[in-house]
């Protein structure tokens, strides 16, 4: 199974260095949802930086952009799990 | 679990704050041990048949779900002690006690603990006292995990264990972080990588090193004043120790 890395972009970058092996683009994009709730969960932002300014970019292991996932576009309301 | 020859058992707060009298009733009953990060001293349902006195390193206290994950209730260090209410009568142990940070830990068998506080009113009282505070806490860390951030989170949690190690460099893996914490590793990743870029800790496999101790309880939620050991007894109004 390939293993995908999930970095987030913004002015300022945070690297996911060590990745999580998944079982395909389908399980990266639900991955990258349920990250993305338990960050935004009761948060203002990161940095400084307001989630809508924040983009998920999850990469495979060739440092190729599988997966695009603004911050803007996670759906309200949606808290962990 | 490896049995150690100098005893250093009053590095342990509790144990240090009784009179000399109290303490003698049960000393000659107390080993130190080393006990490694991850091995569980206490399990969920069973009868408790020792008490934990932390020297040095850190106790995790965490409650079991059906599905096997656990989440952290509690955790103790030197200024406490895992079981300590089974000094009033036989008890099953509610949680789970997982080793978090590797130490030395004084202990005792728990009959032989229950005989000394049948002769001391003292010790009940520490033993009533004590409980109170860990029942506090138990409830704002419900709190907490319900209702805060995972940023806010994870900086009061290495607060925490930085107060219990008396460490900068705390051994943490990342699983270990995640269970803890209640999200996925990738969030625990993130987050860490954030605080590490806003210059508040160095963020390795395995390890975290404290750089900026303001900056991280600024980052972190109130919970981490309101659970502080030192302060809570005062809180709730209950007298701990009298050194």
């Amino acid at each position: 199974m390939p293993r995908y890395y999930f970095n987030l972009s913004n002015k300022r970058c945070v690297t996911d260095p060590y990745g999580t092996v998944l079982l395909d683009k389908n399980a990266a994009m639900s991955h990258a949802l349920v990250v993305a709730r338990e960050l935004m969960f009761n948060s203002a932002g990161m940095l400084g930086q307001r989630w809508a300014a924040w983009t998920m970019l999850v990469k495979d292991k060739d440092g190729k952009n599988v997966l695009t996932l603004p911050f803007s576009e996670v759906p309200e309301g949606m808290t962990r799990h | 679990m490896v049995q150690k020859q100098s005893n250093g058992h009053l590095q342990n707060r509790l144990l240090a704050a009784l009179p000399p009298k109290a303490f003698s009733l049960f000393e000659p009953g107390l080993r130190a041990s080393t006990f490694k990060q991850g091995a569980i001293v206490q399990e969920a349902g069973e009868p408790v048949d020792q008490i934990y006195f932390p020297q040095t390193g850190m106790i995790s206290l965490l409650v079991v779900t059906q599905e096997g994950v656990g989440i952290e209730a509690a955790s103790i260090g030197r200024e406490g002690a895992v079981g300590l209410h089974r000094g009033l009568g036989k008890r099953r142990s509610f949680t789970r006690a997982v080793i978090q940070v590797s130490g030395t830990i004084s202990h005792i068998s728990a009959d032989v603990f229950e005989r000394a506080v049948g002769q001391s009113d003292t010790i009940k009282d520490i033993i009533t006292h004590y409980t109170e505070v860990l029942w506090v806490e138990a409830q704002q860390i419900a709190a907490c995990n319900a209702v805060h951030s995972a940023e806010a989170r994870f900086a009061r949690w290495l607060l925490q264990v930085q107060d219990r190690v008396d460490s900068d460099t705390l051994p943490l893996t990342q699983e270990f972080l995640s269970q803890m914490l209640g999200i996925r590793r990738t969030t625990v990743t993130l987050v860490a990588r954030a605080l590490q870029e806003a210059g508040l800790i160095r963020y390795r496999r395995g390890q975290i090193v404290i750089l900026d101790r303001a900056g991280l309880k600024e980052a972190a939620c109130e919970c981490y004043q309101i659970i502080q050991h030192e302060t809570l007894p005062q809180i709730i109004g209950v007298n701990l120790a009298s050194p």
